[in-house]
């Protein structure tokens, strides 16, 4: 039995040490996610909280053996999607990101395109390029978060790329890419 | 612009974000309240296994009492294997101990339980490193030193000292000396019963090597696994572990009936090797020189240690062998807290796939030797100052600070 195995029994039990240990190792890239997905940190944290609830009420369905970390952000992906939902107004206010202002100073112009132009996308297409190109999931990871074949991910990953309605600069890049 | 940039971009978009405040906490929330259902339950149903016991234990009574007393006979219970809990030596009997410098250590059980060693006492703080309240006094002599500290379970709780192996078994409140061999240096017992220890006489480390025990630490056995001398041991399951030691690292994948050599260097390159993994895969190993002669050099794995690369190492200022250590706080992070040339408490992090060392001076200074340990965004730090003990706790991943300071005029004096 491995430790992640070892922790996942504790947790199963009951056991709140383990859980944690099991998951803090995930909460950089559950956060990470949940930034790019809702475009507020607030809203990141709660659902990262959120998610994280969910999972230690859940953790008695998962399966020992499987990898933790794309059931989990499965789970923060839903919680964004049913966050978003549940918010009937979907005013985007970039500069909510940043707690302080230098860092939304030292923006360069891409990355204020890019931020952009992902808040402008459907949440699931966002997800994919977030996945991929923020957490740099493999696209077996990323199909097993999103649904469907490691295929079908890529496949409709590389149509939101070209659906990004970025700077010129960017265009460029996603055609590379792409290529 | 390729796809490495595009990535590059995607970070420098979101990567400036605070990290989250405390994403556990409604987890625990619910998790009091959940006990605290559960207390009720639980307390109902004690009331109501209790008026059934009583109308058995009364209808077993009247039974008894109308039955022939010939042929019954006691029946032995099966019982379960008892812990092993191995019986105290004497502290007065260890006269011999050769005192050294103290070298105060720390572990942690939680974000909120944890103990220090200052000299050979031994402090223990159940709120996050805020108060600490002595749960062993050490020798009246003060020429003991504890060298590593280590919980094993909740209630389990080691300490090697230069007198003996201290144990507590409940929770680190108490503690009697188990074993009086002076030469233990570090822990690692996978159980209450079963354990691997380093042990050498010289302090420098070139006769350490590896020992086992199955009864709790009341004797050792020698463990050989091909390397000697071995500085340091860690198992992460039953079946994976690894040694490391100034010529290499060596591991086992069959719970240690084959030990194979992972990473060779010359002898004489390094003097003190550390290792540490948070699963069988993702691990680091640590190695230095007592003589300056090589810079010391972090190696990380991402697979168990069958690749390792050198991902370079905070720049060397001279902390003593055996010292400062490397606190592995996730699958690819570390950290490692020395100190720089001004006495000053230095605390290094490598984080993520940059392989770069980020150093930054802490408000602490330190004349001797610092120690950390890392449980989630809990940090606590100890160090020797003149005639205080300096511990650090922080609660935000050791962003900011709170110091206590211990007197250890006892110690450093003596």
């Amino acid at each position: 039995m491995t430790l992640s195995e070892g922790l996942l029994e504790r947790a199963k039990e009951g056991d709140l040490v383990a859980f944690e240990d099991l998951f803090t190792p995930h909460v950089a890239d559950a956060f990470r996610l949940a930034v790019a997905m809702l475009q507020r940190r607030e809203d990141a944290e709660d659902a990262v909280q959120n998610a994280m609830l969910k999972a230690w009420r859940k953790l008695g369905t998962f399966r020992t053996g499987c990898d933790v970390r794309p059931w989990f952000l499965t789970i923060v992906a839903n919680e964004c999607r049913s966050l978003r939902r549940g918010r009937w107004w979907s005013v985007v206010r970039l500069a909510d990101l940043y707690s302080d202002s230098a860092s939304w100073r030292d923006s360069l112009p891409l990355e204020l395109d890019l931020r952009r132009a992902l808040a402008q996308l459907p949440a699931d297409q966002r997800l994919l390029l977030v996945l991929h190109y923020y957490l740099d999931l493999p696209f077996a990871e990323v199909a097993a978060i999103v649904g469907g074949s490691p295929e079908a991910a890529k496949s409709r990953t590389f149509r939101v790329l070209r659906k990004l309605r970025l700077s010129s600069e960017l265009i460029e890049a996603a055609a590379e890419v792409q290529s | 612009m390729d796809e490495r940039e595009l990535r590059h971009l995607f970070r420098g978009a979101y990567d400036h974000v605070p990290p989250p405040r405390d994403p556990f906490c409604r987890v625990r929330e619910s998790s009091d309240q959940r006990r605290a259902q559960w207390g009720y339950a639980i307390a109902c149903g004690l009331a109501g296994l209790m008026a059934l016991f009583t109308l058995v234990a009364l209808l077993l009574v009247r039974h008894l009492n109308s039955a022939p007393t010939e042929g019954m006979a006691y029946q032995p219970g099966t019982g379960a294997t008892a812990a092993v809990v191995p019986s105290p030596v004497e502290v007065a009997q260890v006269a011999n101990v050769v005192s050294e410098r103290p070298t105060p250590r720390v572990a942690a059980l939680s974000d909120q339980v944890a103990l220090v060693s200052v000299g050979d006492s031994i402090l223990r703080a159940s709120d996050a490193g805020r108060t600490w309240r002595t749960v062993y006094p050490g020798r009246h002599d003060h020429a003991g030193n504890v060298r590593d500290l280590e919980w094993v379970t909740r209630d389990v709780a080691l300490a090697a000292s230069n007198y003996g192996l201290l144990r507590s078994d409940d929770g680190g409140n108490s503690w009697r000396l188990v074993n009086a061999r002076p030469d233990l240096r570090r822990l690692d017992f996978v159980s209450a019963s079963e354990g691997y220890v380093v042990a050498g006489t010289d302090a420098q480390g070139s006769d350490w090597r590896l020992l086992r025990t199955d009864d709790g630490g009341a004797a050792f056995t020698a463990y050989p696994v091909g390397l000697l001398p071995a500085t340091w041991v860690q198992w992460v399951s039953d079946t994976h572990a690894w040694a490391a030691g100034p010529e290499g690292v060596v591991a086992t994948t069959d719970g240690g009936e084959h030990w194979q050599p992972q990473l060779t260097f010359d002898k004489g390159v390094f003097s003190d090797a550390q290792v540490g993994f948070v699963d069988a895969g993702h691990g680091f190993a640590y190695l230095r020189s007592a003589n300056g002669q090589s810079a010391p050099t972090v190696y990380q794995t991402f697979d168990g240690g069958r690749h390792w690369r050198s991902v370079g190492a905070p720049p060397d200022t001279g902390s003593g062998l055996h010292d400062d250590q490397l606190a592995v706080t996730g699958p690819s992070s570390a950290e490692i807290v020395t100190r720089s040339e001004a006495d000053g408490v230095v605390r290094c992090t490598l984080s993520g796939s940059a392989a770069a060392w980020k150093c930054l001076p802490q408000p602490l200074t330190a004349e001797a030797g610092a120690r950390e340990v890392a449980r989630r965004a809990f940090r606590l730090l100890t160090a020797l100052r003149g005639d205080q003990v300096v511990i650090a706790a922080s609660s935000d991943w050791g962003t900011t600070w709170s110091t206590v300071e211990v007197d250890a005029t006892a110690w450093t004096r003596r």
